[in-house]
């Protein structure tokens, strides 16, 4: 009995240590700067299409989308790509851990974007480099369209770990903005309830250090090929990025 | 050589500045930075070149629009007659911030942009919208659009571009005039007010926002 307890002791302790470690390393050096480019987004369907059949046809040499390798995938395809490749980071609910996204009810059209903007290099931030564009390189547009369906369905939770004392700052900034500082309100475009729309993300509920994360990257010159937010980040101080962080972890 | 304190220099400089903001207050001259950083405020809704945006709510392009409407608009709107809750919710602090000074330049520099229409409207409205825009709908005494918005829906000095516009702002102008009876500009067009009689039903409303949203 003793043996039995000290082993499961040992085990939670080593994976605590093992994902502590990963956190730790997962934080390390991000002050490299990428080369940013200022390419158009190649979202053309026509050459989804023909990605599409061409992965289909060599679906050996693509570990993605491939009944060959892993046998017959018709029920849910979705469900096992994302268990098979996304929720080693984003969580087996896919609400998120540490740095990785809470991708759980997150927009379609803003999941398929975005995987597909890593594939082609144009989400360039450090954590995106590291750690998203060779998990999308292979991606054939099928099944990101199957994943993203798939993680749009899953209800998601608030991560509710911002500062609560910021909330009514950060609430005020996001339905009004601020004009006489040439800030904008998120609300016109994400929504009365940060639920975002079309390919515009949900922001409600998203891990505060995430969001707090992304604001910042956009002012330091990351991905200029997001229209919009690199000119609204621009108006942000960081205690304004602070409070619309951490209201938006709190928005249901 | 007389040596200067640094402290002496610093409130000089400071006394340089401070006399220098108040002469361009004075003048009434405004800066350039000043103008820049306020289109940009304006451009992060609107567009980086004034063609709108489809967001939660959709927000209108500017680019192309008759500098009297876009004037006209800043009047309207700061002196809370436009009664539709999202302009008075986000247009009218966002507006009111803008020196009065700055609005004509403002105006004039959304009015010479000309990018190609955000567009996205069902094709299966197109053909019907472009003939109730081009002849009105003579039966219910709607008027033809295209009489004062032009053929190419340009406008004109004294009525506004419609073409181009997000159908999505365009049905809710239209849709809002029936529901709110808020003010359209004088002679604004009677087809879309509240009447049984000389409405447009909101099919043929869908029509013609999709034809406009992808006139160029």
């Amino acid at each position: 009995m003793k043996l039995k307890s000290t082993l499961a002791v040992l085990a939670i302790v080593t994976s605590v240590i093992t994902a502590g470690g990963a956190q730790v390393a997962a934080r390390g050096n991000d002050g490299e700067t990428a080369a940013v480019t200022e390419e158009a987004c190649p979202l053309d369907p026509r050459a989804w299409d023909a990605d599409s059949q061409r992965a289909r046809a060599s679906s050996k040499s693509n570990r993605w989308d491939d009944d060959a390798a892993f046998g017959s995938n018709e029920r849910n395809p979705g469900a096992i790509a994302a268990a098979r490749n996304c929720t080693w980071c984003h969580g087996n609910s896919a609400q998120g851990y540490a740095i990785a996204p809470r991708l759980a009810g997150q927009n379609r059209a803003y999941i398929e974007s975005q995987l597909m903007r890593f594939r082609e290099k144009l989400r360039n931030n450090p954590y995106s480099q590291r750690y998203m564009w060779h998990t999308a390189a292979k991606v054939s547009p099928h099944t990101v369209a199957e994943i993203a369906e798939y993680f749009a369905t899953i209800p998601p939770e608030p991560a509710n770990n911002g500062d609560d004392a910021l909330v009514p700052a950060g609430r005020a900034l996001y339905e009004s903005g601020l004009p006489s500082a040439n800030i904008v309100a998120c609300s016109f475009c994400h929504g009365p309830n940060a639920q975002g729309v079309g390919r515009i993300p949900r922001l409600g509920g998203q891990s505060y250090p995430y969001l707090k994360r992304r604001l910042e990257q956009w002012t330091e010159g990351y991905s200029p090929s997001s229209e919009h937010m690199p000119g609204v980040a621009a108006q942000l101080s960081p205690g304004q990025i602070d409070a619309l962080a951490s209201y938006l972890s709190f928005a249901k | 050589m007389k040596v200067i304190s640094f402290r002496l220099a610093v409130s000089a400089a400071g006394l340089a500045l401070a006399c220098s903001a108040s002469a361009r207050a004075e003048n009434g001259a405004t800066s350039k930075t000043d103008i820049q950083t306020k289109i940009q405020y304006c451009k992060a809704c609107h567009g980086q070149s004034g063609q709108g945006f489809p967001g939660a709510y959709p927000v209108p392009r500017l680019a192309g629009q008759t500098i009297h409407y876009l004037e006209n608009k800043f009047d309207v709107i700061t002196e809370h007659r436009r009664d539709n809750p999202t302009a008075k919710k986000f247009m009218e602090p966002a507006l009111g911030s803008v020196d009065p000074a700055l609005r004509r330049a403002v105006a004039e520099h959304f009015n010479s942009l000309n990018p190609p229409p955000v567009g996205g409207g069902k094709q299966e409205l197109m053909a019907d919208g472009k003939q109730i825009y081009m002849e009105g709908v003579p039966k219910a005494n709607v008027p033809s659009c295209a009489k004062c918005h032009g053929p190419e829906a340009k406008g004109s000095d004294t009525v506004p571009r419609v073409a181009g516009q997000l159908h999505r702002y365009t049905e809710k102008v239209l849709s809002n005039w029936a529901i709110l009876n808020s003010e359209p500009a004088a002679g604004a067009p009677t087809a879309a007010k509240t009447s049984n009689e000389h409405s447009l039903t909101p099919p043929q409303i869908a029509a013609v926002a999709a034809y406009l949203g992808d006139l160029k």
